[in-house]
C-alpha cells in the first residue's frame, strides 16, 4: 500500500487548519500543521512533506519568505508550494509566483478545486522525481 | 363768644383724650388676645409633640392637616429646632435619625419642597432648599436635584443653595447631577458645585472618575480631574494617568495638579513627558508643581533640562519645584542665575538664599573663591541683597572685604545705604578703603558727605580712597568739601582733590588750581591742569602756558591738552613749536590740543602746520588734520601718501582708514604695491577699517604677497571683513605648507569668525595640532584693534571652536561641551557642540547625546545627535534608535532616519518601512527611493519578499507603487503590471500615474493595457503616460484611445496626437470629424487645420469657430503658430499655422492673413486668400461677432439703407 502523501498546512488561523485538515484528511492525505513561518520551515526540514499548503499572512516569517527560503535550499527546492490566501489581488499572485510557488487558491475557496490543485502538483512531483 | 370757643376746644380735647384711650385699650385687649391665642397655639403644638412622642399616629395623622400656614410650619420648625438642640450634644444617631424622621411625618419636609419648587419669591426657595439641607432627609434629594438641573433657574442662590443641601444630604443619588453641573456654563457654578462634591468624600471617586473617562465637555472633566487630586484616593492615578494624554490642555493641566496632591510615584514619567514635550506654557507648569510636590529624584535631570523652556513663568515654577528636591538642585539654580529674564534670576538667588546656599558662597568668598564671589555678585544683582548686607558686619574680616567688594557691583537703594552705614562703623583700614571704592562704582550721591568726613581720616590711604571716590560721585559745593584736601600733606590727596575740582566743574575752584599748579609734586601740577582744562578756565591760559613749558611730561601732556580745551587761539603758536621733536605721547597730545582749538581759518591752519619739516611736526600734523576732518585737510594727507618718508606715509593711511575716506580708497589700493612692507601693512589695515566690500578681491591678492607679515595681515584682515567668501581662500592657507605660524593662526581665527559650518571639521582638525590660545594669549598684549576685534567676536558668539581652542584638557573641554549642550539657548550652537563631540570621538558624550536625541526641541539638533549615535551605537541599539527616529514628529528627522536604514538588516528595516507606507510623507518617501535603489537585489528581494506579505492598506500599497516607480530597480515593471491588475481603481490609478517614470521600452505593452481599463481615470493617466513618451512611442498608443468610449478622452487624444504627429493621423482627425459629440468634431477640426493639408475652412460656419479654437489654445500656445507663419521653412508648417490663426480672435486673424499676402510660397498666399473670401462669406453672418469678434458686414448695410434719401 502506498505510502499516504504529507502535506504541511501553515495557517494562523485555527478555523482554517481544521477545516482544510478535514478535507484533506477526507481524502486521504495526512497533514502537519504549523501556525507561523519560523515554525513551518522547521517542520519542512524535520519531516520533509509532499506539498506546503501556505498562507501569506503568517507571523514570524511571512508565506512569501518561507517560499523562497525552501526554493533556494538545494534539497528542499523541488517541494511543491501552492499558496491558500485571502490576499489575492494580481500583485500578490504575482508575487507568489516570484518567489516560486506552484500554485495559488484564493480564499475563501471551493474544495474541489484546491484538491484538484493539489492532485495535479503531487502527480508532477512525482513524474519529476521519478 | 370767647366762651364757646373754650368749649368747644374742651370739648375736642376731651374726645381725642377718650378716642386715644379707647384705642390704646382696644389695642392692649387685642394684643393679649392674640397672645393668649398664640400660647394656646404653642401649647397645642407641644402638646401635638407630645403625642407623636408618644407614638399616637392616628392622631398625628389627623392633626397634620391643621398646619397650613407658614407660620405654623415656623413655630412647630422652631419647637422641633429647640428639640433638636437639647438631643445634640449625648444623643444616639437612632434618637438623631427619629428626630428627623419627624420632620417627614409632620409633613414639614412637604411644604418644604412644595416651596422649593413653587414658591414665586426666590427667596423662599433658597431658604427651603436650606432647610432642606438641614433636615437632611433623602427623599429631598430629587426636588432638590431638579432644582440644580433646572437650566432656567436664574437665581445663582437657588441653584447654590440646592447644591449645597445636596452636599449636607449626601445622597449618592445627589452626585450624578452634581456632576452634570460642573458643565454649566456659568463660571462661578463650577467651582462651587466642585466645593459640595468634595463633601461627599470618598464616595464621590467612581463617578468622578466615569465623568472624566467619558468624551465631552472638557471643562466638567477638567474639574473631576482637579476634584479626584482633592480627594487624594490613589486609585484615582490610573485614570489621571489617562488623562494626560487628552487633546483639551485644561484637562492635562488638572490631571497632572491632580496627580501632584496625589503623589503617586507612578506618574513621575508621564509627568517628565508633559513636562518636556506638551506644548502648552500652562500644562507644562502643572506637570513642573506636580513634580516637585512628588520630589522624586528621577525628575531632577528633566526639570533640569526644564530651564531652557523658552517661557519664564515656566522656568520660575521649575525653580520652586527644584527648590522642593532640596541639595540636588543646587547646580542648576545657580546656573538659572544667568537665566536672560530678570523674574527668573531673582527667584533663583532667593531659593538659593533659601536653601542657604548663598551663606555658604559667602564663607567660602573670605577664602578667595572667584567662582563663589561670581556667583553672589550674580545673586545680588538679582536681588538677593540682604545676606550680602548681613555679611558686611561678618566677623572675618576677609569676608567683609570681599563682600564689600560684591556690593559695588550691584546697583540697589539697600546697597547704598548699608555701605555707607558701614562706613562709620568699619575699623580696617582696607575694608574701609574697599567701602570707598565700591561707593564710587555705585555713584550714590548720598555718600559724598559721610565721604568727605574720612578726607580728615588720619590714615592716608583712606584720604586718598575718600578723594578718589569723590572723583566719582557727583556733589554741590567741592570747594567747600575739599578745602582741607586741597593742602592735604600727602600728595596723592592733593592731586585727587584738583581731580575732584575739574570733575565737579565748580569756576570757582579755578584759583584753588592755580595754586596747585604750582604745586611741588608733578603728578599734583598734572591733575590741576586737567581740571583747569576741564573747566575751560580761559583765565589760567597763560599759567597752562607755563604748565607746557614743565619739565615734567605728565604735566607737559595734561597742560598741552588743557590748552586744547580751553581753546583760544593764542596758545597756537606755542603748541605747534611744542611739536618739533616731540615725543609721541606729547606729540599726539599736542595734536589732540591743535584741532579743539577755535580755527577761524582753516586754510591758515595748515600753513601753520606746515611750518616744520622734521618728521614729528609732520606727524602732529597728520594726526591734527585727522581730527579736523576738513576736506583741503583730506586732501593733504591724500597727498602725503607720496611722501618720502615711509612713516609719514604709514600716518597718513592710518589717518585716511580713520577718516573713512573712501576717495582714497584707489589710492591706497595702488600702495599695496608699495616696496615698503610696512605701508602695505598699514594699507590692509586702513582698508578693513573702511569696510568697502569692493577691495575684498586686492585683500585676496595680498594674501599672496611676497612679504610674510603683509600675507598673514591680509589673512587676518579678511577676518575681520567678515567676507564669507572668503572662506575657502582661508581654508587654504590652513592646508598650505607654506603657511607661516602666523598665518595659520590668523586663518584659524578667521574661520571662527565667519561661523560656516561646513569649516568645523577643519577648525578640529587644525586645533588638534595648533596651539591657537597660546598663540592668541601672546598677541593679546599688542594694541591691535582688528585681532582684538576678531578674538571679542568669536568670544561674544560663544565659539564652540574657540572653546576648543582655549581648553587645556580633553575632560575638561568635554565637560565643558556637555554643559553647553544642556545650556544653550541657540539650536545652531547645540548643533555644533554634538558636531564637534562626534569630531573628538568623544564615547563619554554618548548618554547626554542620546538623551539630547529623545529631547531636544529643535528637529536639526536631533538628526545631529542621530548622526553621532549612529556612528557609534550597537547594532540593537541603532536599530531601535532608527525606529525612534522613524516615530519623529518631525519629517526631517524621520526621513534622516529612513536614510540610514542601509545599515541594518532588512527585517528590522522591513517593519519601519511599512509603518511609513501609511503616512504619505513625501519626504520620508524620498528617503526610502534612495534606501531601496541602495539596495542589491538579493537583498531588494528579500525586502519586497517582507513587504509584499504584509496586509498593507490601499493607501500603503499606492505608497509603494510610487517608491517602486521612482526606484527604478531591475523587474519592477512587471510587478508593477500585477499592480495595474488590482481591483481597486485608485490602485491603479496610482500605478499607471508611476509608468510615466518608467523607460518608454517597459511601458508600452502596459499602457496599451491600461487602455483597455473600465476606470476612466486610469485611462486618463494611460493618456497622460503615453503623451509623456515622445511622437514616435506615443502615436500607436494615442491612436488606440481615439476609441474610447468617453468624448473626454478621445479629444485629449486628438490634441496629443495634433501636437506630437499630425500628419500621420490625419486620416484619424478626419474620420472624428464626424464624430458625434461636437467637442470632439471641433478638436479633430483643429488637429486637421493645424495639419495644415485640409480646407477645413470650407466646412466650417462662424459658430463653429469658437469651440476650435478653444482646441487650438491647448494644443500649441498663439506664440508658436506666429512663430511658425512667420519663420518655418516647412510650407505645410505655415499653412497650418496660417488656417490656426485663422480661427482666432480679429486682431490675429488679421495678422496671420496680412502676413500670408506676403509668403514666399504661392500656396501658403493662395490659402491667404481663400481664407479672406471665406472670411467675407462669414461676415455676412448676423452672429459673426458673437462668434467672430468681428463686425458682420450685414450690420453696417442695413445702417446704410436705413438713412433718409438713399437709395
Amino acid at each position: 500500500m502506498a505510502r499516504p502523501k504529507t502535506i504541511l498546512l501553515v495557517d494562523h488561523d485555527n478555523a482554517i487548519i481544521k477545516f482544510v485538515t478535514l478535507i484533506l484528511e477526507n481524502e486521504g492525505y495526512r497533514v502537519l500543521t504549523a501556525s507561523d513561518g519560523e515554525d513551518a520551515l522547521d517542520k519542512v526540514r524535520q519531516a520533509r512533506p509532499d506539498l506546503l499548503l501556505l498562507e501569506i499572512i503568517l507571523p514570524r516569517k511571512n508565506g512569501y519568505q518561507v517560499c523562497r527560503e525552501v526554493k533556494e535550499d538545494k534539497v528542499l527546492r523541488t517541494l511543491p508550494v501552492v499558496f491558500l490566501s485571502a490576499k489575492s489581488q494580481p500583485s500578490d499572485r504575482f508575487w507568489a509566483k516570484r518567489v516560486g510557488a506552484e500554485g495559488f487558491v484564493a480564499k475563501p475557496f471551493d474544495p474541489g478545486g484546491l484538491l484538484r490543485e493539489i492532485r495535479v502538483l503531487l502527480r508532477n512531483a512525482q513524474l519529476v522525481s521519478a | 363768644m370767647l366762651d364757646r370757643a373754650a368749649a368747644i376746644l374742651l370739648y375736642v380735647c376731651l374726645s381725642v383724650a377718650t378716642l386715644s384711650i379707647g384705642v390704646y385699650v382696644l389695642r392692649e385687649w387685642f394684643l393679649r388676645t392674640r397672645e393668649r391665642r398664640l400660647l394656646k397655639r404653642v401649647q397645642h403644638l407641644k402638646a401635638f409633640l407630645a403625642e407623636l412622642d408618644a407614638q399616637n399616629a392616628v392622631a398625628f395623622r389627623a392633626v397634620r392637616r391643621r398646619f397650613t400656614t407658614l407660620r405654623d410650619l415656623e413655630a412647630l420648625e422652631h419647637l422641633l429646632e429647640e428639640r433638636r438642640l437639647e438631643l445634640r450634644p449625648e444623643s444616639s444617631p437612632e434618637e438623631l435619625e427619629a428626630h428627623f424622621a419627624s420632620y417627614d411625618e409632620l409633613g414639614i419636609l412637604d411644604r418644604y419642597v412644595e416651596r422649593l419648587l413653587h414658591a414665586r419669591r426666590w427667596a423662599e426657595r433658597a431658604f427651603a432648599a436650606r432647610v432642606l439641607g438641614e433636615i437632611g432627609n433623602a427623599r429631598a434629594v430629587e426636588p432638590l436635584v431638579e432644582v440644580m438641573r433646572n437650566t432656567r433657574e436664574e437665581d445663582r442662590d437657588v441653584r447654590m443653595a440646592a447644591g449645597r443641601a445636596l452636599g449636607r444630604i449626601r445622597d449618592p443619588r445627589a452626585l450624578a447631577p452634581l456632576i452634570e453641573a460642573l458643565s454649566a456654563p456659568e463660571s462661578w457654578l463650577p467651582p462651587r458645585v466642585a466645593e459640595v462634591i468634595l463633601q461627599f468624600g470618598p464616595v464621590a471617586c467612581d463617578a468622578l472618575l466615569e465623568r472624566l473617562a467619558t468624551r465631552g465637555d472638557p471643562g466638567a472633566r477638567a474639574w473631576a480631574a482637579e476634584i479626584l487630586g482633592e480627594l487624594k484616593t490613589p486609585r484615582s492615578t490610573q485614570a489621571l494617568l489617562t488623562a494626560l494624554s487628552d487633546l483639551q490642555d485644561q484637562v492635562r493641566a488638572r490631571a497632572a495638579g491632580a496627580l501632584g496632591k496625589i503623589g503617586d510615584r507612578r506618574a513621575v514619567p508621564d509627568l517628565i513627558h508633559l513636562m518636556l514635550a506638551d506644548p502648552v506654557p500652562y500644562v507644562r507648569i502643572q506637570s513642573v508643581r506636580a513634580l516637585g510636590a512628588i520630589g522624586d529624584a528621577r525628575a531632577l535631570h528633566h526639570l533640569i533640562d526644564s530651564l531652557k523652556d523658552g517661557e519664564w513663568w515656566v522656568r520660575i515654577r521649575v525653580i520652586e519645584a527644584l527648590e522642593q528636591l532640596g541639595d540636588d538642585a543646587i547646580d542648576p539654580l545657580v546656573l538659572a542665575l544667568e537665566d536672560p529674564d530678570t523674574e527668573v534670576r531673582q527667584r533663583a538667588a532667593m531659593t538659593l538664599e533659601r536653601l542657604g546656599v548663598l551663606d555658604a558662597l559667602i564663607e567660602r568668598v573670605g577664602d578667595g573663591d572667584v567662582a563663589a564671589r561670581e556667583q553672589l555678585v550674580v545673586a545680588g544683582q538679582a536681588g538677593v541683597v540682604e545676606v550680602l548686607i548681613d555679611a558686611l558686619g561678618h566677623a572675618n574680616p576677609r569676608v567683609r572685604y570681599a563682600v564689600a567688594e560684591i556690593l559695588g557691583e550691584v546697583r540697589n537703594g539697600a546697597v547704598s545705604v548699608a555701605l555707607i552705614a558701614r562706613l562709620e562703623q568699619e575699623d580696617a583700614a582696607p575694608i574701609t578703603a574697599e567701602l570707598l571704592r565700591s561707593l564710587a562704582r555705585l555713584r550714590e550721591a548720598h555718600a559724598a558727605e559721610p565721604i568727605s568726613r574720612l578726607l580728615g581720616d588720619e590714615n592716608d590711604s583712606i584720604r586718598v580712597e575718600a578723594v578718589r571716590a569723590l572723583e566719582r560721585i557727583p556733589f554741590p559745593n567741592p570747594n567747600q568739601l575739599l578745602a582741607n584736601a586741597v593742602r592735604d600733606p600727602e600728595a596723592r590727596v592733593r592731586a585727587g582733590a584738583a581731580a575732584v575740582l575739574g570733575k565737579v566743574g565748580d569756576p570757582h575752584s579755578v584759583p584753588a588750581l592755580l595754586d596747585l599748579l604750582a604745586d611741588c609734586d608733578a603728578s599734583v601740577r598734572a591733575e590741576a591742569a586737567r581740571a583747569l582744562g576741564l573747566l575751560r578756565a580761559g583765565e589760567s591760559m597763560e599759567r597752562l602756558v607755563d604748565a607746557f613749558h614743565d619739565y615734567v611730561p605728565e604735566v607737559q601732556i595734561a597742560a598741552a591738552r588743557a590748552l586744547g580745551q580751553v581753546g583760544r587761539s593764542e596758545c597756537l603758536e606755542t603748541l605747534v613749536r611744542g611739536l618739533e621733536n616731540a615725543s609721541p605721547e606729547l606729540g599726539e597730545a599736542i595734536a589732540w590740543a591743535l584741532g579743539q582749538v577755535q580755527w577761524h581759518d582753516p586754510e591758515r591752519v595748515i600753513d601753520v602746520l606746515f611750518q616744520g619739516a622734521d618728521r614729528t611736526s609732520r606727524l602732529g600734523a597728520l594726526d591734527v588734520l585727522g581730527q579736523l576732518g576738513h576736506e583741503a585737510g583730506r586732501q593733504l594727507v591724500r597727498s602725503m601718501l607720496s611722501d618720502e618718508d615711509e612713516v609719514v606715509v604709514c600716518k597718513a593711511v592710518q589717518i585716511l582708514g580713520q577718516l573713512q575716506d573712501h576717495d582714497s580708497v584707489a589710492e591706497l589700493v595702488e600702495l599695496l604695491h608699495s616696496p615698503s612692507e610696512a605701508v602695505r601693512v598699514e594699507v590692509l589695515d586702513a582698508l578693513c577699517a573702511m569696510g568697502d566690500p569692493g577691495v575684498v578681491p586686492k585683500l585676496r591678492d595680498a594674501v599672496f604677497d611676497p612679504s610674510e607679515r603683509v600675507r598673514a595681515r591680509a589673512v587676518l584682515v579678511l577676518g575681520g571683513l567678515r567676507d564669507v567668501r572668503s572662506g575657502d581662500l582661508l581654508r587654504g592657507v590652513l592646508a598650505s605648507p607654506r603657511s607661516t605660524e602666523e598665518m595659520r593662526g590668523y586663518a584659524l581665527l578667521s574661520l571662527m569668525v565667519l561661523d560656516r559650518d561646513q569649516d568645523l571639521p577643519t577648525i578640529l582638525e587644525t586645533l588638534e595640532s595648533f596651539p591657537l590660545y597660546d598663540f592668541l594669549h601672546d598677541r593679546h598684549r599688542t594694541h591691535d584693534p582688528i585681532l582684538h576685534a576678531s578674538v571679542e567676536s568669536v568670544r561674544t558668539q560663544r565659539s564652540i571652536e574657540f572653546m576648543v581652542a582655549s581648553m587645556r584638557s580633553r575632560r575638561e573641554l568635554e565637560a565643558a561641551l556637555l554643559q553647553q549642550l544642556e545650556i544653550a539657548q541657540e539650536e545652531s550652537l547645540r548643533v555644533k557642540v554634538i558636531r564637534t563631540l562626534g569630531f573628538l570621538r568623544s564615547e563619554s558624550a554618548y548618554p547626554a547625546v542620546e538623551r539630547t536625541f529623545r529631547k531636544d526641541p529643535s528637529a536639526e539638533v536631533r538628526i545631529a545627535a542621530l548622526q553621532f549615535l549612529a556612528e557609534r551605537a550597537p547594532r540593537e541599539e541603532f536599530v531601535r534608535l532608527l525606529l525612534d527616529g522613524m516615530q519623529d514628529l518631525q519629517t526631517r528627522v524621520r526621513s534622516d532616519a529612513m536614510r540610514r536604514l542601509h545599515r541594518i538588516d532588512v527585517e528590522d528595516a522591513l517593519q519601519v518601512v511599512v509603518s511609513q507606507l501609511e503616512t504619505e510623507d513625501e519626504g520620508v518617501l524620498d528617503a526610502l527611493v534612495d534606501f531601496l535603489a541602495e539596495l542589491k537585489p538579493a537583498r531588494l528581494e528579500a525586502f519586497l519578499d517582507g513587504v509584499m506579505g504584509t496586509e498593507l492598506s490601499l493607501r500603503a500599497r499606492q505608497a509603494l507603487v510610487r517608491v517602486l516607480g521612482r526606484t527604478r530597480v531591475k523587474g519592477v515593471a512587471a510587478l508593477l503590471e500585477a499592480f495595474l491588475e488590482a481591483s481597486e481603481p485608485e490602485l491603479r490609478r496610482s500605478t499607471t500615474r508611476t509608468l510615466s517614470r518608467l523607460p518608454a521600452r517597459q511601458v508600452h505593452k502596459l499602457l496599451a493595457g491600461c487602455f483597455a481599463d473600465p476606470d476612466l481615470e486610469v485611462r486618463r493617466e494611460a493618456l497622460d503616460a503615453a503623451a509623456a513618451l515622445g511622437a514616435t512611442g506615443a502615436q500607436p498608443l494615442l491612436r488606440t484611445a481615439l476609441e474610447d468610449p468617453a468624448p473626454e478622452l478621445r479629444r485629449a487624444a486628438l490634441l496629443h496626437l495634433a501636437r506630437l504627429k499630425p500628419r500621420a493621423a490625419r486620416d484619424d482627425f478626419k474620420t472624428l470629424t464626424r464624430d458625434a459629440t461636437p467637442d470632439v468634431r471641433a478638436a479633430a477640426l483643429a488637429a486637421l487645420a493645424l495639419e495644415g493639408s485640409e480646407p477645413v475652412e470650407e466646412w466650417v460656419g462662424p459658430k463653429d469657430v469658437p469651440r476650435i479654437a478653444a482646441a487650438l489654445r491647448e494644443i500649441h500656445p498663439l506664440a508658436e503658430l506666429e512663430r511658425r507663419l512667420q519663420a518655418s521653412r516647412v510650407v505645410g508648417e505655415r499653412t497650418g499655422a496660417l488656417r490656426a490663426l485663422f480661427f482666432h480672435d480679429p486682431e490675429r486673424r488679421a495678422r496671420a492673413l496680412s502676413t500670408a499676402r506676403c509668403d514666399p510660397s504661392p500656396r501658403v498666399r493662395a490659402v491667404g486668400v481663400r481664407l479672406e473670401e471665406v472670411l467675407q462669406v462669414w461676415l455676412l453672418d448676423r452672429d459673426a461677432e458673437r462668434h467672430l469678434g468681428a463686425q458682420p458686414i450685414v450690420a453696417a448695410t442695413d445702417a446704410e439703407a436705413q438713412q433718409p434719401g438713399r437709395a
